[in-house]
């Protein structure tokens, strides 16, 4: 019985070996305690033999490790071997005819769903619609697993060496297409010869039914909900599906068709490009290694402080001190008063005509401020009811505080 | 060694080129690279007493060398590996010639193809669509990777650093390689 945690924390502590456990799966079963030590050497280079036996006994006891029966060979657990291989994209291609049992399964699951809506059992309606769901997402997981499959068969075949012979190097490829690519081609034939697409869009058709009957009859709504979260899913998948055949198909016709290229470079590239699909390109491209080039940057030269400083005490240069002038703290502010401008006003139009507004409003009201007073005089030249003329000549006033030189204007009503 | 400057003739317009970081490409740039070619060791001293590396490659191209990246080149030669890597895979699928790669045009519906074929690989790497695959050229462009002209990109000589940086990465990553061969080798013996 494995312990979930323990061997989640297991994982971590040895994922260096684990990865290359899992890398090794391809060409190996199961192995001797001495081969694992001698792997574990190459991984953990700055550890002591005892240290090796020491995780190797780790990775036995937390059931990473398990032994074969009728012997003392160690295998992966294949748990873990699946959980690791789907989180590093290695898989091996699936059979195009589990795929087919799943849709088929579908099937039954539909008529399931109708079956039950008929005899409005709601239980039986959520464990069809569950189970469609869960071969729905198998079918999503499983068309993803054997893009990364084909595309990981196309790059070996790539990334051979070269100077070996065509029908070697692609018997992997040409199996794969006749095995796997075919048959989907066929099964996803949008034509009347496939059963994907004609299931998928009854699927789609089904549901939404079904979920309108529910919304008419009346049903709770998470089973609604159900229903169109699946109907969702299977948007989804007619979509994945497309693509994912196309990619395939992309992946595997120049090499089945003899098409592509293959030198140093091509290999190399089809290498590289594996690695990038598997962990990205931060890890496959080391920073270091990249080109670079120098980045243009604009230089500028100007004379440090330390040179001005000498070179003021050489010319005995003296700075001219120029004094800037106090802040004024006076009291600038303007000051608010109390205007009754209605009195002023009817005072005003009573005193028409009067041959020199300023001199008037200097003489009656005084006591306010001049800036009052200037307002007032701009207020009352332009009352529509009146017609100012300026003076022809210049007079000046004395007010408060300032005295203006300006050219009065005489008043009279219109 | 002394250094004949007035036989320096393209100092100038030589330095400033290299200086901005840019490759200079025997295609492109023919009479910089003449002159380069012609007087090369003075060059090479000259700019190496200034504390400059000058690489010259014989497949025709010359920059120089610098360890220091700023982020913004780190970024963009690492899109620009992605990108041409799968311009080469491209190109190889379709049976092209790699190394005839300064004939290929590199044009929109070739870019939309690419992007088409490898988005998974692209979006990654947060290029989202095919404009940022040509704001990518017109940046490497820019520093004497491609050449833009008449609606078409074309590459140039110095993306051999990158060809050279896949071949070798790649050697790398199989240790076992040269073993095989000699395995091989012998079986055929």
């Amino acid at each position: 019985m494995i312990n979930p945690r323990s061997l989640i924390r297991a994982l971590d502590k040895h994922w260096d070996a684990i990865e290359r456990i899992v890398l090794l799966g391809r060409d190996h079963i199961a192995y001797e305690r001495d081969e694992v030590l001698a792997l574990l050497g190459k991984i953990y280079l700055h550890e002591s033999a005892e240290q090796w036996v020491e995780r190797l006994q780790h990775l036995v006891n937390a059931e990473l490790l398990i032994q074969m029966s009728h012997s003392n060979t160690l295998q992966l657990n294949e748990n873990v071997r699946q959980f690791v291989g789907s989180l590093m994209h290695e898989h091996e291609l699936g059979l195009s005819d589990i795929l087919k049992a799943r849709i088929i399964d579908i099937k039954t699951g539909l008529d399931q769903l109708h079956q039950a809506m008929q005899n409005r059992d709601m239980a039986a309606l959520q464990q069809g619609a569950v189970r469609i769901d869960n071969q729905l997402r198998q079918i999503l997981q499983q068309l993803d697993q054997d893009t990364h499959a084909i595309q990981d068969i196309a790059e070996r075949a790539k990334a051979a060496d070269e100077r070996m012979q065509l029908a070697c190097r692609y018997r992997e490829v040409l199996d794969a297409y006749d095995r796997y690519v075919l048959p989907m081609t066929e099964l996803m034939d949008t034509g009347a010869g496939g059963s994907f697409y004609p299931l998928l869009e009854k699927a789609e058709r089904v549901l939404e039914t079904l979920a309108q009957q529910l919304a008419i009859q009346g049903g709770l709504y998470s089973h609604q909900r159900l229903l169109r979260q699946i109907g969702f899913r299977v948007k989804e998948l007619r979509q994945a599906g497309l693509i994912a055949l196309k990619q395939c198909t992309n992946t595997l016709m120049p090499l089945r068709e003899e098409i592509r290229r293959h030198n140093q470079l091509s290999a190399a590239i089809g290498q590289l490009l594996g690695e990038v699909r598997k962990k990205g390109l931060r890890k496959t491209f080391p920073q270091q290694s990249l080109p670079i080039w120098r980045k243009e940057r604009l230089v500028s030269v100007a004379i440090g402080p330390e040179l001005l400083t000498l070179m003021e005490q050489v010319r005995h240069y003296q700075p001219k001190a120029v004094e800037f002038p106090e802040l004024m703290t006076e009291d600038m502010q303007i000051q608010l008063e109390r205007v009754d401008e209605e009195a002023i006003r009817k005072h005003f139009y009573q005193s028409l005509p009067l041959p020199d507004l300023m001199r008037w409003l200097a003489d009656h009201y005084s006591d306010y401020q001049d800036i009052t007073l200037l307002r007032l005089y701009h207020t009352f030249i332009r009352l529509p009811d009146i017609s100012a003329i300026p003076d022809q000549h210049e007079t000046r006033i004395a007010l408060k505080q300032v005295a203006i030189r300006h050219h009065s204007h005489a008043l009279e009503s219109l | 060694m002394t250094i004949d400057f007035a036989a320096l003739t393209q100092l100038q317009p030589l330095f400033k080129l290299l200086s901005s970081g840019a490759h200079l490409n025997r295609l492109k740039d023919t009479e910089l690279w003449v002159e380069l070619e012609n007087h090369q060791n003075h060059y090479e001293a000259l700019f190496a007493a200034l504390g400059f590396v000058l690489i010259v490659d014989g497949r025709g191209f010359a920059y120089f060398k610098t360890e220091l990246a700023s982020t913004y080149t780190g970024k963009l030669t690492r899109r620009l590996a992605l990108l041409l890597m799968l311009l080469f895979e491209y190109q190889a699928d379709q049976g092209l010639h790699l190394f005839q790669f300064q004939q290929w045009r590199l044009d929109t519906p070739l870019l939309g193809k690419l992007w088409q074929q490898y988005y998974a690989l692209f979006e990654a790497e947060e290029i989202n669509s095919p404009k940022t695959l040509k704001e990518i050229l017109d940046s490497a462009s820019r520093v004497g990777f491609l050449v833009f002209e008449d609606e078409v990109y074309r590459l140039l000589p110095a993306v051999h650093r990158y060809l050279d940086l896949f071949e070798e990465l790649a050697q790398a990553e199989r240790p076992d390689h040269d073993h095989i061969k000699d395995e091989a080798k012998e079986d055929i013996l």
